[in-house]
């Protein structure tokens, strides 16, 4: 995960030196995913010595950064790279189970806006590659069988489309609102079912496509 | 437009747009399965081992109707306890938790059950002497491109020569079978799916101890013991169920959790009979002789475990894991081994040919310290008739085609019916009487 990370950063800042701009934003995400879902009923379902319920994954925070590096017109395309965090919790007489589920896309995006002008729509199309992790802590602490913790990678294709308003705040900074919605058709990620519901090729599929859409607010450097 | 107009107006849209999927993904997004279905049919449930017992405690916590007819005098199947033989309870079946990520794990969790991992040490009976460390490996069975063959013979290709025929023995009877009769292609094929966990955990109590206290103790009053059940017929909308006393039960749904030894021998008939494709799969899924005896002893002699002995190719010191210290040692025995103990005829036949064995082992210290022991022999259990389920030369698709419900009204339940890589367990056993459940309730949904 560190290689990755690094990765990116260096990929950032090769880019800034043509770098026209760069965004930073945070947002709330809500994810929906069929066959994960279908998981965590079904743990749900067969443990009736759970009283309170494993959560679906639905809600999350994330993070992104943009970085756009070429212009034509009102079009332009660089690089984006958002994480997300997605967590369910549930509380139970000696058994807290925590699902703690991380995304990282990296990927190109395409936006369309006035850039001349201050106050500007703006609208975005991106593809990316998306990464999952998902691990599993129980009462507090990472669940280990076999001397490893339990977890489940998984890997797929993104699409986004992102629209928003950029508006003035200062004489050095634009924020915009912004609204995203993406889809991952199919993501890869075969250990899901063994982290969740400690079973393999019961349930169903070893992918899922994964819904998902945000809400927040990103910020810029003023071109002006 | 001004800023809080835009402001305003990004917000309703916004709002709007995770609303609306939201709204249009809420029947997907329930926290568990089946919240709306309301079934008011019976059940019937054959069979009161870990299977059956689970899949009533599921129905009872969805308030659905059901009853087990277990065939013997008591509930558990292949778990057991014995009391009063050791200054701790004994395991008479299932005994080790393998792995502990599993249901049953969960259940440990939640129950705050005492287990300890299970890391004694081994030594091995080899050309008549106990050694610590084996010449060659004998683990072998976990290659790539392995053929359809048994363990005996793919020993015997692998260079392991008849001096490893018991350590061969022993690592097929941990999965239930004869060397002659295990395959290493399908056994390593239905091995890859194994997602609990390699070390093997040891409960303080005992296994039965959980299994009654957390799941048979909820449905105990549903559970009707001594019925022997002989007759199926499934033809009419209502499944009519005969049992040896020809007492009549109706059903909508059943679900039989009986070993597969009892479908194979056709124990049970069925109306209409079952498809020969189904009593092929039936008969293609393995199950062999085995018994457990406890030896109890003055003293101990005897090392944590021994393996490849010719009459039991695994001791266990049974008092591991445990807080009392009784001198116990298991003879854990399956396969040939098995049926040519149970051909003596006699407990005292099968403990002395033990104790001859561990004799040979010990320079005489086992008759010299022995106090007395206990067989337990689910060979010659007219309801079980063996240790459980292995996965035979050829079997393909078996345990799939044998778990297949039929008609929407009769389900198969059970260790053997178990098709991802959990057969031979308690936990794995646990998850398709829940499988079946999701199975018959998805059928009505249907």
């Amino acid at each position: 995960m560190t290689r990755q990370l690094l990765f990116i950063l260096m990929l950032t800042i090769a880019s800034a030196a043509n770098a026209q701009e760069f965004n930073g934003g945070v947002s709330y995400q809500y994810i929906s995913a069929t066959q994960w879902n279908k998981i965590i009923q079904t743990y749900n379902f067969s443990r009736p010595f759970m009283v309170q319920k494993q959560p679906l994954f639905s809600g999350g925070g994330s993070v992104s950064f943009t970085k756009l590096f070429t212009k034509h017109k009102h079009i332009s395309s660089g690089v984006c790279f958002s994480y997300a965090f997605v967590k369910s919790k549930s509380t139970n007489e000696n058994f807290i189970n925590t699902l703690n589920l991380h995304f990282i896309n990296i990927g190109y995006t395409i936006r369309y806006s006035d850039i001349d002008k201050a106050k500007a729509a703006f609208g975005e199309i991106s593809f990316s590659a998306a990464t999952s992790g998902l691990f599993r802590n129980v009462n507090g602490a990472s669940f280990i069988y076999d001397d490893a913790k339990s977890k489940a990678f998984g890997i797929g294709g993104n699409i986004n489309f992102k629209a928003g308003y950029w508006i003035n705040v200062n004489k050095k900074f634009d924020c915009a609102p912004y609204l995203n919605v993406g889809y991952c058709p199919y993501l890869y990620a075969p250990n899901t079912e063994v982290v969740i519901n400690e079973t393999r090729g019961l349930i169903g599929k070893d992918h899922t496509g994964i819904f998902n859409a945000q809400i927040g607010l990103m910020i810029r450097k003023n071109s002006n | 437009m001004k800023r809080r107009d835009f402001l305003k107006q990004s917000a309703f849209v916004s709002i709007g747009g995770l609303l609306l999927p939201s709204q249009l993904l809420s029947s997907c997004k329930k926290d568990s399965l089946f919240e709306e279905i309301k079934f008011d049919g019976k059940v019937l449930i054959i069979g009161a081992g870990a299977a059956g017992l689970y899949a009533g405690y599921l129905l009872q916590s969805k308030g659905i109707d059901f009853q087990i007819l277990e065939a013997g005098a008591n509930y558990g199947g292949r778990l057991g306890k014995l009391t009063g033989f050791a200054n701790f309870p004994v395991d008479l079946g299932a005994q080790w938790l393998h792995g502990k990520n599993s249901i049953v794990g969960d259940l440990i969790k939640s129950s705050k059950t005492k287990i300890t991992i299970d890391e004694s040490s081994t030594v091995f009976w080899f050309n008549n002497q106990l050694i610590s460390t084996l010449p060659k490996n004998p683990y072998i069975f976990e290659d790539k491109n392995l053929p359809d063959i048994s363990f005996k013979d793919y020993a015997v290709q692998k260079g392991l020569g008849t001096e490893y025929k018991n350590i061969i023995e022993n690592i097929a009877g941990d999965q239930g079978a004869a060397a002659s009769l295990l395959s290493v292609y399908f056994n390593n094929l239905e091995e890859k799916n194994w997602s609990s966990g390699d070390d093997d955990y040891k409960f303080e109590e005992t296994y039965f101890d959980l299994i009654d206290k957390q799941i048979a103790t909820p449905v105990k009053n549903k559970i009707r013991e001594n019925t022997i059940v002989k007759k199926i017929d499934y033809s009419l909308d209502t499944i009519v169920i005969t049992d040896s006393e020809n007492n009549i039960y109706n059903a909508d749904k059943v679900i039989i959790t009986v070993p597969i030894t009892v479908l194979k021998s056709n124990d049970i008939e069925f109306l209409p009979g079952l498809s020969s494709v189904k009593t092929t799969a039936f008969s293609k899924i393995g199950m062999g002789a085995g018994m457990k005896v406890f030896l109890k002893f003055s003293n101990k002699f005897f090392d944590e475990n021994i393996i490849g002995g010719n009459i039991c190719a695994a001791y266990a010191d049974e008092s591991i894991g445990k807080i009392q210290d009784d001198n116990i040692l298991l003879a854990f025995i399956m396969g040939d081994q098995a049926d040519y103990l149970t051909s003596l005829g006699s407990d005292n036949a099968i403990t002395a040919a033990l104790l001859q064995e561990l004799d040979q082992m010990y320079n005489g210290a086992a008759s010299a310290s022995f106090i007395g022991s206990h067989v337990q022999n689910y060979t010659t259990n007219p309801f079980i008739k063996g240790a459980y389920s292995y996965s035979t030369i050829g079997m393909g698709d078996s345990r799939k085609i044998a778990a297949q419900s039929i008609d929407k009204k009769i389900y198969f339940a059970g260790e053997a019916m178990n098709i991802n890589g959990h057969h031979q367990t308690v936990h794995g056993a646990i998850e398709t009487g829940y499988r079946e459940v999701i199975n018959m309730l998805n059928d009505l949904k249907k």
